[in-house]
């Protein structure tokens, strides 16, 4: 599994030209950048503590799907998939000038109580979801760096980086 | 928020043991296989917090102590009747905001700032429970909430720390300045609540 530091003001591009986005400075981009799932970066290893990360997802939606369609069933998977899910706050956004959503959400993983900011926009016929998940006990030290990452996330047209 | 137990405790009952027994004669009322860790966290919490939330029918004041082994939750579940429930020390703030029904609110970005009369809210703070009841019947515009967290052991406000929210149903509000009797409560979103819920924790080395 590849690893790779993310210094000073470095960027994530996104292999297939989709997006690209500022992680936090010190964190690691870890594995292979896949179709479905380009990027995981974590931050620094800390001694019995949960790692925050950013997951990265783009998922292939049917021609007619909408925002609001996709986002609906994400609602209705994450209560089933995520131990003690509950939904804090849900919002209509505009991620890169385009409308999209952000939900908060607190669950537990690995033991772990944890919280959870998920970022939603349909873009160029996918849906692409940017999560960060970080230890609870940390969000609100986390918090505002993880929406800056947000804010500075570009939508970027595959066609014209190809 | 598991396991959770539901026991038939009568609260006047509770409340008497626990102001003329303390924390063990009041525990004494509940199921003797419970009162082992329950007890524990009650008799000796690094934080304790007691929500008290008034609404147009009525009011509830639900208790949670959070210790080193597990937080333990009091709930008031109405009819005479308290909820107790465990959970594990890190997840205390996820279990109050489900007892808070935290969560979106759809009017929240055209959300007004609202004047609520200070004297109520003192009435909402008084330990005395008919000038608890007596903030209750001040309010009577369906659907809304007081919401009054009063934590003691808090980390960082050097022991004690007191969040007033206000729920319209359609959006959330936290107290902010006060102008003449009354008190201001300005727009806010859960998530701006959950950090701050999160602000209210002992401290990191003490908390399992």
């Amino acid at each position: 599994m590849g690893t790779a530091m993310i210094g000073s003001n470095t960027r994530y591009h996104d292999p297939w030209g989709r997006f690209s986005l500022a992680v936090p400075e010190g964190w690691e981009v870890v594995g292979e950048p896949r179709v479905a799932l380009p990027l995981v970066a974590v931050e620094s290893q800390r001694p019995e503590a949960f790692r925050a990360n950013l997951v990265f997802t783009a998922s292939s939606l049917p021609e007619e799907m909408t925002l609001r369609d996709w986002q609906m069933g994400t609602d209705a998977l994450l209560p089933t998939t995520l131990s003690d899910y509950l939904l804090l706050d849900l919002e209509h956004v505009e991620i890169d000038g385009v409308a999209g959503i952000r939900r908060l959400y607190c669950h537990v993983a690995s033991g772990f109580a944890v919280t959870g900011e998920q970022w939603a926009v349909v873009h160029a016929g996918r849906g692409l979801a940017l999560t960060a998940t970080v230890a609870t006990v940390d969000w609100d030290d986390v918090a505002d760096a993880m929406a800056e990452c947000a804010s500075r996330l570009r939508l970027l047209d595959p066609e014209s980086t190809s | 928020m598991s396991p959770r137990h539901l026991l038939e405790v009568d609260p006047v009952r509770f409340e008497k043991a626990l102001a003329t027994g303390g924390a063990d004669t009041a525990l004494a009322l509940f199921p003797a296989e419970l009162c082992q860790p329950v007890g524990a966290a009650v008799r000796d919490p690094l934080l304790r917090v007691t929500a008290r939330i008034a609404e147009s029918d009525g009011g509830v004041e639900h208790r949670l102590w959070v210790a080193e082994e597990c937080a333990v939750l009091l709930l008031d579940a109405g009819e005479g009747r308290r909820e107790l429930v465990t959970v594990a020390p890190a997840l205390w703030t996820a279990a109050l905001a489900g007892v808070l029904d935290l969560g979106p609110r759809r009017g929240h970005p055209a959300a007004a700032p609202l004047a609520v009369p200070t004297a109520a809210i003192e009435d909402l703070l008084g330990e005395e429970p008919t000038a608890f009841a007596r903030a209750v019947k001040q309010f009577d515009p369906s659907g809304w909430r007081l919401i009054a967290l009063l934590a003691d052991g808090a980390a960082e406000t050097e022991g004690g720390a007191t969040l007033l929210l206000y729920d319209t149903g359609e959006a959330w509000l936290l107290a902010g300045s006060v102008r003449d009797d009354d008190t201001i409560f300005e727009p806010s979103s859960a998530s701006q609540i959950w950090r701050i819920l999160q602000r209210i924790q002992p401290s990191p080395k003490e908390q399992a």
